[in-house]
């Protein structure tokens, strides 16, 4: 599938939480992401915990805040 | 007097749009609505469509690409103008009645190849949907 957006990030699903009509998705992909999709998504995505995925975040949506160490 | 040999759903790769329906049995209104909302791909050749029959195996085995994401709202528009910049790029679609604007990153648009005129989804992750109340 070609996306327009710019960062995908590979990686498993390693918990899923339900919230309500959402659910939250911890994802091991070499560092700590988190994403949260309906649960219309999940079930139509079949996510469960293992399940291979790529996380796509648009480049207009990253913020960048200076550090100084 | 002979027959056209070629049955029209016959055994050719290539097919015409009356045939590609008839293949996918779709009644042609519902065939053409699909080619407008880009789930079917069609070449034109001379002002005709024509469609291959392994694309349309592959279609009816897997559907849209667009249904693999978890982005709830997918809209099927027709790009109507695209303005670029040195890094960013608006691409506007016409979905039905509706505008939709998207910003996306110049070096996306030119992978993508989109030009005026395509069909393209626009994908919306439901939580960044803003609701009005109606007056």
């Amino acid at each position: 599938m070609k996306l327009s957006a710019r960062n995908h990030v590979v990686g498993k699903v390693r918990e899923i939480t339900p919230h309500g009509v959402m659910v939250q998705v911890k994802i091991d992909c070499g560092f700590p992401l988190v994403a949260s999709v309906t649960r219309g998504a999940q079930e139509e995505l079949r996510l469960e915990p293992g399940s291979p995925i790529v996380a796509v975040i648009k480049a207009g949506a990253v913020h960048l805040v200076p550090r100084s160490f | 007097m002979a027959r056209n040999p070629q049955p029209s759903s016959g055994t050719s790769d290539v097919l015409t749009t009356r045939e590609a329906a008839r293949y996918l049995r779709l009644t042609l209104p519902t065939f053409y609505r699909y080619m407008w909302e880009g789930k079917i791909q069609a070449s034109k050749i001379g002002g005709r469509y024509r469609f291959k029959r392994s694309v349309l195996d592959r279609w009816l085995g897997k559907k849209s690409d667009a249904e693999e994401v978890s982005g709830r709202n997918k809209l099927v528009g027709k790009v109507s103008t695209i303005k670029r910049d040195v890094i960013m790029a608006q691409v506007n679609l016409d979905v039905g009645d509706n505008k939709i604007t998207a910003v996306i990153t110049r070096d996306a648009l030119d992978e993508l190849g989109l030009r005026v005129g395509d069909m393209a989804v626009a994908l919306i992750k439901a939580t960044e949907v803003m609701v009005i109340k109606a007056q």
